[in-house]
This record gives structure tokens, C-alpha cells and sequence, in this order.
């Protein structure tokens, strides 16, 4: 089979760059392996509200729980801690297909359906100036990018001291959402010392997120459900699948399923892609003029060390250090909890400690509520009868901060592709992934400052929980951007330096990761790389 | 690991939810708990089978071995089995009162703090029970 543009993967970055090449009337094949829910748990959620779920769904066990209780699986907090049952199938085929091996390092992949794209947060948030320079991207060509998936995906945003540092200059958004009433609570107080936090670099404000306030074509505003860990009724929240199913209704454009990408070779002026099918774990061959990986930062270097015949050589990679930080608001326990409000990050504080808009740290602020009490109760030190009781009380003031911190990379964390005849893909990742200690130091001021700041807004710390590197699931740069012409490397259009016409349109390009969520900027990114694909 | 007291599943499964919530198990409880008795990953392990077997005699025993666990040895098997009847009531509408949140009186820190109070008062009683039972 031959087609004029490959894109692998359907995550984020993949969506983006296929609907960017089907607009422009390109030939696109899309090739992914594309797990989906067999469990099919989306179907048995009733389109209600949290609460009302839990007074009334019999079958709610199934969906919150579990057929096979597999929300009680791990014992840990750590990574894909937050994937509730209808959610676990993105990790489906990963540890057998993907292999890693690591002592330090603990990524989330996903051979799903649309990628990680279905546990995104939907956090939205524009790279400044600085931290475009330093990632490597072109400026202006970003800022359009974000403009036009701005456009596709639908973002809700404010205007608030908290947007310089999310949307940014983007103009094209809908209303905010309504925040509950831990997030008004805090917002309060942030109103009382606004003018010392913004002296200390504090700002706070509304999340941009890619949850729709307004009906946007087919898709639905949302319904305030509090349901958006288990399920997308009405597809209010963006997931890449979206569009995925959008192009599927053209004619340039096909899906093809059940398939792991696994090397590439120029062959005369084509280019041939490998893939292992995971039904009958056959080898099949397709060829296309164009090739663009946009597997996951892991995913692709797997596919290019393999291709360029690189085993045993070190990639660099980014990861952002993440924390949470359980904390209550005193004043709101003991409250009966609101049953119209979405789960999603409820308010965002950035500490821009010099004004420079680089280096910035973000912590998320989420109220706990549809995550159920018995995540919490397995890591109280009390019995579970009192524990339940304290968790029922504090449940309504509960607030939890996701703390992201930014990185630059460094010698001590890097991967390599290491030969393994016991996969089905012939080999395993190695990631190994440490903090230098000056990195560390950094840190654990910084983290000091934050929870300072949280208790000035009323939000006292209880409890620090580390999941380990890779768990925040933001990671990328393996392949970093360069205008020398480098084996392994990128040029500043995303095409790797290579005798293949091969273009990497996720995060492996990216030198460095600011603490903000990165996938509204791989999406941008994916976005540009597709238009230089075609430009090329 | 051995199954523990597999013959006796629903009258532990009583005394479990009477510890937790202070009510009987309703059929949906009693199903999903049967159900998940029988994977491995909710054995009771075989050095704790003994401290399980006093556990599920009545709800005070029950109260004093867990919070005792909570402390020393969180991982516990017994642990898991009671997180496992926790979330199996906690998803079950008729247990929904035990543990959505409800609007509270101010005083109802009174009761927290007595709720504190028996917690360290369990806690000290399963100490010395847990111990006596490596014995």
C-alpha cells in the first residue's frame, strides 16, 4: 500500500498533524494500534451527576470499581495512579509491546486509541516568548498554531492574572467555566493578598482547558457532571479521538487499527514503514512519500533507534518533576459537596519568582470529590472506620495540588535501545532518569514557596506524596532541536536529520520543558510540523 | 497464602460491615464480596490468617487489629481485604450516607475528636492484640 503521508500515532500530536495534511487535501493514512475500552464501561455510566450516581446506580461498582476491581490494584500512588476503571484500557498492550526497563524512571505510555490524548487533564497553556526560545520553537509559527487548535479543539479560558500564563495572546476561546465553591473560596483569599503574592511572583486564576462552556459544532457544553475521570458524555472535553472520527468521514483519509510501527527504511524515493500487527503478530509493509512520527516522545525514539540502527546509543530525555500536596480548607468541612461541577483543575497558581516568564512553576488545584474515598483510605494511618469518618468530614474542603516543576536535562538522564529476543519487538527501553542535587535543592525550595503560598489562600498542606520521575506523563526532547546536522537530532522544521524523508511531529524535538502542561503545544507544534512536511 | 475462612464468608462479611458503616451487608455487597474472595490478590496471607480469624469475631476486635495494621503494617493482607468491603459499600447505594459528605454542625468537631480518641484507644488495644498474636 502506498499513500503520500503516514502519520503514526492518534494522540494529541497525531490528530493534529493528520487533520492539518486531510485540510490541506493531502493523502493520509493513519497508523496506530488503537486499544480501546473492551470493557465498554463509558456505556453503563448514566448521564448523571456524581452524586446522583452514588445515591441511586446499581451497577455503579462496575464503572467505579471495577469488573475485575481494578481500582484497587496497586497499592501505591504512582503512575497512572489517577486512571479510574473506564480509563485503565489506555495502558492496554504497553508493557508487552513497549517495553522499559528503569530503576529511576516510570513513565505512562499508551497504545490507545487516541493516545494519552483520553487521561489528558486539558489543561491549555501557551509557551511564552523565553520558553518557546529555549524549547527550540519558532515563535510566530507557533503562535498562529496555537490560534488554529485553538479553534479545532475548543478551549474555555479567563481573563485573569493567571492568563498570561495560560492562553496567553490566544483570542479565539469561549467563556470560562464556573468554578465550585473550593476554588471561589480560594479565589477569595487570593483577593484579600493579591497584592503580596503578585510581589512574590504568585499569580492565580482560572485554568484554560479543553472542556467546552458553549456547544461547539456537534459537541456539547458540558453538563457540570463531576463525571470527567470516567467518562466524555456529550464530548464536552477534547479528546484526539474526536477528530480522528471527523477524518474518517473524508475521502483522503484512512484509519488503519492493530498496528505497532516498528521501523522505517527509504526504499528508491519511498519510504517503507514496518509495523507488527497485534492480532496476528505478522510484519506488514506500507509505503508512503512521507513519513510523520507522532507515537509519544518513548515511542518514537523506540521506532528511530531501531531504524537507524542505533542500539546502545543515548538519547537525552525530559521529564518534569511533579508532586501532589493534599491540603484542606478549614472553613468548607464538613460541607455537603456540589453536585454540579466538573472534575477538572479548578484554579491554577504560577510562582514566577523574576518576572521572566522562564522557569515559571504551576500548581493545578483540584478539588477531591469523584475520586471516591477509598483511594484515600488505603494510605490513612487510621482504622477504616475512623478514617472514613475524618475523609467524610474533610472530604468537601479537600483540595489537591499537582505541583509541576520545569526542565532543562542534563547528564544523568538519558535512555537507550537495548537488544531483548524475549520481546515481540526485539528489544527494551532503558530510561534512567536522576536529579542532579543542586536540581533537587531547587526544587525543594520551590515546593517550600508554593505551599507557603497555598496557606496563605487558606489551603494547608497535610501531605506530600512523590510518585516518582515520569509520572507526571509530561516528558519529551529526546531527539532536541538542531541546526547542526546531527545524526538523532531535528531540524528546527521537525524533520529528522536522516536519508528518509521522516518528520517527528510529538515532543522529541522540544530542549526544554516548562512546567505548564505541554500538549496544547505538541498539538501546535504536530501543527507546524505537518505544514512543513507539505512545505518541503 | 491460604484462603482465609472461605466457609465463614458471610458472617465475616457482617462483622466487616458492621465495623465499617454499622449495618448489615445488602445482596449487592454480599455478591461482589463473594466474588472477589476468590482472587488472589484479596488471600488473606498465611502468617495472618490467625490474626484474621480473631479479627472477624466481632466488631471491636475487628477495630483494634485494623488500626493497629494502619500503623505497623499497612500492607496487610487484612488491610486489603477490609479496603476491598470499603469500596465494594462505599459503591453501593444504599451505604451512599456513610460516606458522601453532609452538611455538619460546628459541634461536630466534638465528635471527631472522640472519633480521634477511641482511634488512639483501638490502636493501643491492637497493638498489644497483634503482638501477643506473633507470640
Amino acid at each position: 500500500m502506498y499513500t503520500e503521508y503516514i502519520v503514526v500515532g492518534s494522540g494529541p500530536s497525531g490528530a493534529q498533524a493528520a487533520q492539518t495534511l486531510v485540510e490541506a487535501g493531502c493523502a493520509v493514512s493513519m497508523l496506530d494500534t488503537g486499544c480501546r475500552d473492551v470493557q465498554q464501561y463509558e456505556a453503563l455510566i448514566p448521564p448523571e451527576s456524581f452524586v446522583s450516581i452514588r445515591r441511586s446506580s446499581e451497577n455503579q461498582h462496575r464503572f467505579f470499581i471495577g469488573d475485575d476491581f481494578e481500582a484497587l490494584h496497586s497499592d501505591n500512588i504512582t503512575t497512572g495512579a489517577q486512571l479510574t476503571p473506564p480509563r485503565q484500557y489506555i495502558r492496554d498492550l504497553v508493557d508487552e509491546l513497549t517495553p522499559l526497563h528503569s530503576e529511576n524512571f516510570h513513565p505512562m505510555e499508551s497504545l490507545a486509541y487516541g493516545g494519552l490524548g483520553n487521561a489528558w487533564g486539558l489543561g491549555c497553556c501557551v509557551f511564552s516568548d523565553k520558553e518557546l526560545q529555549m524549547a527550540g520553537l519558532s515563535q510566530a509559527r507557533m503562535y498562529d498554531a496555537y490560534a488554529t487548535v485553538a479553534r479545532r479543539i475548543g478551549i474555555a479560558a479567563a481573563n485573569d492574572d493567571a492568563r498570561k500564563y495560560t492562553i496567553g495572546p490566544v483570542t479565539n476561546h469561549m467563556k470560562a467555566l464556573r468554578p465550585d465553591t473550593n476554588a471561589a473560596h480560594i479565589y477569595s483569599a487570593y483577593r484579600r493578598h493579591r497584592k503580596k503574592l503578585n510581589e512574590m511572583g504568585f499569580f492565580l486564576g482560572q485554568p484554560a482547558l479543553a472542556l467546552l462552556s458553549e456547544d461547539h459544532g456537534e459537541r456539547k457544553a458540558t453538563a457540570y457532571a463531576d463525571m470527567d475521570f470516567y467518562t466524555d458524555q456529550g464530548l464536552s472535553a477534547y479528546r484526539p479521538k474526536i477528530t480522528v472520527e471527523e477524518l474518517k468521514k473524508k475521502a483522503n483519509f484512512t484509519y488503519r487499527g492493530n498496528l505497532l510501527a516498528l521501523r522505517y527504511r527509504k526504499n528508491g524515493e519511498a519510504t517503507e514503514l514496518t509495523a507488527l500487527n497485534t492480532i496476528t503478530r505478522r510484519e506488514e509493509t506500507y509505503s508512503c512519500k512521507k513519513l510523520i512520527l507522532a507515537c509519544g516522545t518513548l515511542g518514537t525514539a523506540r521506532i528511530v533507534l531501531r531504524s537507524e540502527n542505533a542500539y546502545n546509543t543515548r538519547l537525552p530525555v525530559l521529564s518534569n518533576p511533579y508532586i501532589y500536596v493534599a491540603c484542606v480548607q478549614p472553613a468548607l468541612l464538613g460541607k455537603e459537596i456540589e453536585s454540579r461541577k466538573t472534575s477538572m483543575a479548578q484554579l491554577v497558581l504560577f510562582h514566577d519568582e523574576d518576572r521572566t516568564h522562564s522557569d515559571v512553576v504551576m500548581c493545578s488545584l483540584y478539588s477531591y470529590s469523584s475520586l471516591m474515598l477509598f483511594r484515600l483510605l488505603r494510605s490513612t494511618p487510621l482504622g477504616f472506620r475512623d478514617g472514613r469518618l475524618l475523609h467524610q468530614y474533610l472530604h468537601s474542603g479537600l483540595v489537591i495540588a499537582g505541583i509541576h516543576f520545569p526542565e532543562q536535562g542534563g547528564d544523568t538522564k538519558y535512555l537507550e535501545l537495548a537488544k531483548d529476543n524475549h520481546r515481540p519487538t526485539g528489544d527494551t527501553l532503558a530510561v534512567s532518569y536522576s536529579l542532579s542535587a543542586q536540581e533537587k535543592e531547587t526544587i525543594g525550595r520551590k515546593k517550600k514557596k508554593m505551599i507557603r503560598a497555598l496557606r496563605r489562600l487558606s489551603c494547608y498542606a497535610i501531605k506530600t506524596i512523590d510518585p516518582g520521575h515520569g509520572s507526571s506523563i509530561h516528558y519529551a526532547g529526546t531527539m532536541p532541536f538542531s541546526e547542526k546536522q546531527e545524526k538523532l537530532r531535528l531540524s528546527p522544521k521537525g524533520r529528522l536529520y536522516s536519508d528518509s524523508p521522516v518528520y517527528v511531529a510529538d515532543g522529541s524535538g522540544f530542549r526544554y520543558l516548562p512546567a505548564k502542561g505541554l500538549t496544547f503545544s505538541l498539538m501546535a507544534n504536530a501543527h507546524v510540523v505537518a505544514q512543513h512536511a507539505m512545505n518541503d | 497464602m491460604e484462603v482465609g475462612g472461605h466457609s465463614h464468608t458471610a458472617a465475616e462479611l457482617s462483622v466487616i460491615t458492621r465495623y465499617l458503616v454499622g449495618e448489615i451487608p445488602d445482596t449487592i455487597a454480599s455478591r461482589l464480596y463473594m466474588q472477589a474472595i476468590n482472587d488472589d490478590r484479596f488471600l488473606i496471607a498465611r502468617h495472618e490468617a490467625m490474626l484474621w480469624s480473631v479479627a472477624v469475631k466481632n466488631v471491636w476486635l475487628m477495630a483494634c487489629i485494623d488500626s493497629a495494621l494502619a500503623i505497623w503494617r499497612p500492607r496487610s493482607t487484612i488491610r486489603r481485604r477490609l479496603l476491598l468491603v470499603a469500596a465494594i459499600l462505599e459503591c453501593s447505594p444504599a451505604y451512599h450516607r456513610h460516606f458522601l459528605p453532609g452538611n455538619r454542625r460546628a459541634a461536630y468537631r466534638l465528635v471527631m475528636l472522640a472519633v480521634a480518641l477511641r482511634s488512639l484507644a483501638c490502636l493501643a488495644g491492637g497493638s498489644v492484640l497483634t503482638v501477643l498474636m506473633r507470640k
